[in-house]
């Protein structure tokens, strides 16, 4: 922040970004749809959101079980139809075997008991002639059909009167054949079955508070702090008052945290208040006896809620970065709403991340933002949090705030954003001013891998893994490319690589495969290998009836050319411009690891990636990395094709060897001449 | 010298030009008590230069001195010497006029204990007395180009730039800023003003710059320019420096 200050008429210095903060905050106490997103909606509607759906649920539920059914009899047997029409709720008619699906389709009955003659037979012989038990075994009673509409939900509601009366009919029955039998008296002692519900307010509806609550002040704090951040930004440069502010002796970044602290306050002002109103709800409102009296397994105490508020505030830090940021790309108040929609998008793909049961324990959740605080509220609320999750997901968050916050405060340096001044794709690729497009583009590929990619293989293996690296990795990135108009041959380092770094991309191929091999092995102690990931990779990679020499092609030769075009050409060749050597090796290594969509291969996957980063960078050709990744995956494919045991002393010497080999080959200084 | 502004160069983009020079080498100077017009057609370059030159936006190449402060080394000595006013900025419209003549003026590190005097004298000076404490958002055109005016003066900058200040405003509205602009001469002030508006230019500039295509082709007096062209009027003096410029 900045050091220069201000004094103010009591002596003391306030410094600039103080300033900017008042202003900022007395302009947004007069905006009144500030006012309303921060203090009625939180206030007055998710209260009535959190009332109305349960009890108006509740209530209509109850009404369906009120209704009365039409039961259409199709077939004749009086002793059914005459229990049926004494049943309550029930209203019996007859129908026909020709119209009963019609009347079904148009409502007229909701539902049709289908009555073979063979059972109106047996029932009424059975109840007047004695008959022998050997003939009962080879005459079965038919069965009862009834036909109706799941999808009409008076009739999913109300159904449990038709199956009440037609057990009772079945019951009526057995007890007059027992007595037909003449073994009435001895086998009559009924035995009771009485149900307690441990839970029987319990509906559907009540079970989704702890779900449905974490989304509720996730959503509250986005919507409250996305008005300021746009008002405070965009409209300021829309107004035209970004320039006076621009040419005021203020340190941009300055400017940018007095509006920063203001979208927080909104927002933490937001959250104590939805907090406190929700609460209060629950606890006096018309909700308390079905919710929380019904719930003793949900903690809905004063220190539940505050424990909320504690993991609360570094994810309203981090929203509020977040909309500031947003509004800091955006010229005007119609493009700031558009940006609002995906970002609402994927806060709520976030913080479902965390309803998601088989994650819950995943240890990646607890330090991504949003999930983690989504998770952290649910547990809280069923009492399954522990001091560690709480720790982890507050000190995860801040630290994600902070760097976003700080990420924010630097968008006013930028002319482009500022004054709406286009870079040309020379300077853009000079100042690496390809951020945003960057982080768009990444993520769409990301996406489309998650999901395209994962349907494809499900689909045909080979097909699916030939698929994906031409049209959702080889072309976007060539798409990218051509819409950054970047020189393409310089960008993608096609460029014929000196001979040394081929020799240690060759020599580095099998020892990469033994490494990965070992990381994997420790890596299993702390976090253990899904079986059932690795059937799914087994399967990808070694897909019965298939060649080796057509697995080698398809997944390590294509891999190489296209994944290595996607990251260490276009990404690497455009991030180079402005990230330092080691920064870029690492982004590239790590963004190289996470596209491969397994927590498990993160660190592996991820340190080959950093190795052949630096291998482009190093050479300034794309080819050696091209080689030790094809290099790479054939082994990998050969070893697990045969079943090569890879630590064995055998293939940790050879690792070995090539790893010398490498390194001499790296470490060998050619002569001038020989560079040129 | 209050302004000395040396070689200034900018690059812009756009899809249909590619890449263009806004400002193309632009050099001049500016002393105290004297009002410079940068004269030239929309798309000259004007804007980008007084920009530069405000520090809003960042030369590729070239400097500026304003009184003394360079811009690229030391933008803030230079924002706190430095009146800016263009057509395009605007007011905060939920703030009162006061209260945005005491935000920049604490922005701009006016002595505090003066401030409020400052302020009462602006108020004074403008005669904005009736609405000194009515939010902006409620003034007239006229109203609001007094407070962006008092707001661009209110720490005292011994320069000034204006970006085409009248653009927009009606006769009076547009008188008063003329006045304005000769107050601040008869203070000493330095003064640097874009127009492309040609009996401004003449009315008011001590010495006019004919700007076009980001190139700066001449700049002198009215008389100076007359005799360089031989014309009388501005506009055909003008017209003269440019196409024999552009036909070159």
């Amino acid at each position: 922040m900045s050091s220069s200050t201000a004094p103010i008429s009591n002596g003391k210095p306030m410094s600039k970004t103080s300033i900017v903060f008042f202003k900022e905050l007395k302009e947004v106490l007069r905006d009144y749809r500030t006012l309303i997103m921060m203090i009625i909606i939180p206030t007055l509607f998710y209260p009535a959101m959190l009332v109305f759906p349960a009890t108006f649920a509740k209530q209509s539920i109850a009404k369906l079980g009120q209704n009365t059914v039409m039961v259409g009899i199709v077939g004749d047997c009086e002793p059914l139809e005459k229990h049926l029409q004494s049943a309550e709720h029930l209203k019996v008619v007859q129908l026909s075997e020709s119209d009963y699906r019609e009347k079904l389709k148009s409502n007229q009955v909701d539902v049709a008991v289908l009555v073979p003659p063979e059972f109106t037979e047996t029932v009424s012989r059975d109840y007047i002639t004695q008959q022998d038990f050997s003939d009962l075994k080879k005459t079965p009673v038919p069965a009862l059909k009834l036909v109706l509409d799941t999808n009409r939900e008076k009739v999913l509601f109300s159904m449990s009167n038709v199956y009440a009366a037609i057990a009772e009919f079945q019951e009526e029955y057995l007890k007059k054949r027992l007595r037909v039998l003449d073994i009435g008296s001895a086998w009559e002692r009924e035995t009771k079955v009485k149900f307690d519900d441990v839970s029987p307010k319990q509906s559907d509806t009540d079970n989704m508070l702890p779900q449905f609550a974490p989304y509720l002040m996730i959503l509250m704090v986005l919507l409250a702090t996305s008005y300021p951040a746009i008002d405070l930004i965009t409209g300021e440069r829309q107004r035209g008052t970004l320039a006076l502010l621009l040419v005021a002796p203020v340190e941009r970044r300055s400017i940018m945290y007095g509006k920063i602290i203001v979208v927080v306050l909104v927002g933490l002002l937001t959250t104590v208040l939805g907090v406190i109103s929700i609460a209060a709800t629950l606890q006096f409102g018309p909700v308390k006896s079905t919710v929380v009296d019904a719930h003793p397994q949900f903690d809905f105490g004063l220190t539940a809620w505050l424990l909320v508020l504690f993991v609360m505030t570094p994810l309203v830090v981090f929203i509020s970065s977040l909309s500031v940021f947003v509004a800091a790309l955006t010229r005007t108040f119609q493009q700031a709403q558009g940006y609002l929609f995906p970002l609402l998008l994927v806060t709520l793909f976030l913080a479902s991340a965390a309803q998601i049961p088989e994650l819950a324990d995943n240890a990646f959740l607890k330090v991504v933002p949003i999930a983690n605080t989504t998770l952290c509220i649910k547990q809280i609320i069923t009492r399954h949090q522990t001091w560690q999750g709480i720790l982890i997901t507050f000190v995860s968050s801040t630290i994600a705030a902070i760097l976003l916050a700080r990420s924010a405060a630097g968008l006013l340096q930028r002319e482009d954003l500022l004054l709406g001044v286009q870079l040309s794709p020379k300077k853009k690729m000079e100042t690496g001013s390809y951020g945003r497009e960057l982080v768009i583009f990444g993520g769409i590929v990301f996406f489309m891998l998650f999901y395209f990619g994962q349907l494809l293989s499900l689909w045909n293996v080979m097909a699916s893994l030939v698929i994906t690296q031409i049209f959702l990795i080889l072309c976007p990135a060539l798409a990218f490319l051509r819409y950054t108009r970047s020189p393409v041959l310089e960008t993608l380092s096609f460029k014929k690589p000196s001979p040394r770094y081929v020799i240690a991309a060759l020599a580095l191929g099998f020892a990469t495969v033994v490494i990965s091999m070992l990381i994997l092995t420790v890596q299993t102690k702390f976090l253990p290998y899904s079986e059932a990931y690795g059937r799914q990779m087994q399967l990808m990679l070694m897909p019965p009836g298939r060649e080796l020499w057509q697995i080698i092609l398809v997944a390590a030769l294509m891999p190489a050319i296209c994944e290595e075009i996607f990251f260490r050409g276009v990404l690497q060749g455009i991030l180079r411009k402005n990230l330092p050597k080691k920064k870029l090796i690492l982004v590239i290594g790590l963004l190289f690891g996470v596209f491969h969509l397994s927590m498990f291969r993160i660190l592996p996957t991820g340190l080959l990636g950093v190795l052949l980063a630096y291998l482009t960078l190093a050479s300034g050709s794309i080819f050696p990395s091209m080689c030790l990744h094809f290099m790479h995956n054939a082994y990998y494919l050969w070893s697990s094709f045969y079943k090569v045991d890879l630590d064995s002393t055998l293939c940790i010497s050879l690792a070995l060897g090539g790893l010398v080999v490498a390194a001499l080959a790296l470490g060998w200084k050619p002569s001038q001449t020989e560079e040129k | 010298m209050a302004v000395e502004v040396k070689d200034l160069r900018k690059t812009f983009f756009d899809a249909k030009r590619g890449e263009f020079l806004a400002v193309d080498g632009i050099s001049f100077n500016c002393s105290q008590g004297e009002i410079v017009g940068l004269l030239g057609p929309n798309g000259a370059g004007k804007t980008t230069t007084l920009r530069m030159i405000a520090t809003i936006l960042r030369p590729d190449e070239g400097t500026a001195k304003i009184n003394g402060f360079d811009i690229m080394t030391d933008p803030q000595s230079v924002r706190k010497n430095l009146g800016f006013l263009s057509s395009e900025t605007g007011l905060y419209e939920r703030l009162t006029p006061r209260e945005i003549l005491n935000y920049f003026g604490q922005l701009s590190d006016y002595p505090l204990d003066k401030l409020n005097q400052r302020i009462e004298d602006l108020i004074k000076l403008f005669e904005m007395g009736d609405f000194a404490d009515t939010r902006c958002e409620r003034l007239s055109t006229g109203m609001k180009q007094k407070v962006s005016i008092a707001r661009a003066i209110v720490h005292d900058p011994p320069v000034m730039a204006l970006d085409e200040p009248t653009s927009g405003l009606d006769i009076i509205t547009s008188q008063n800023t003329y006045q304005f602009i000769r107050d601040s001469k008869a203070q000493g002030k330095c003064i640097i003003f874009s127009t492309h508006i040609m009996s401004e230019a003449e009315k008011l500039c001590d010495r006019i710059g004919i700007i076009h295509r980001g190139k700066l082709f001449a700049m002198g007096t009215l008389e100076e320019l007359r005799e360089l062209t031989g014309a009388h009027y501005l506009e055909d003096i003008f017209l003269a420096i440019v196409k024999e410029q552009v036909d070159v």
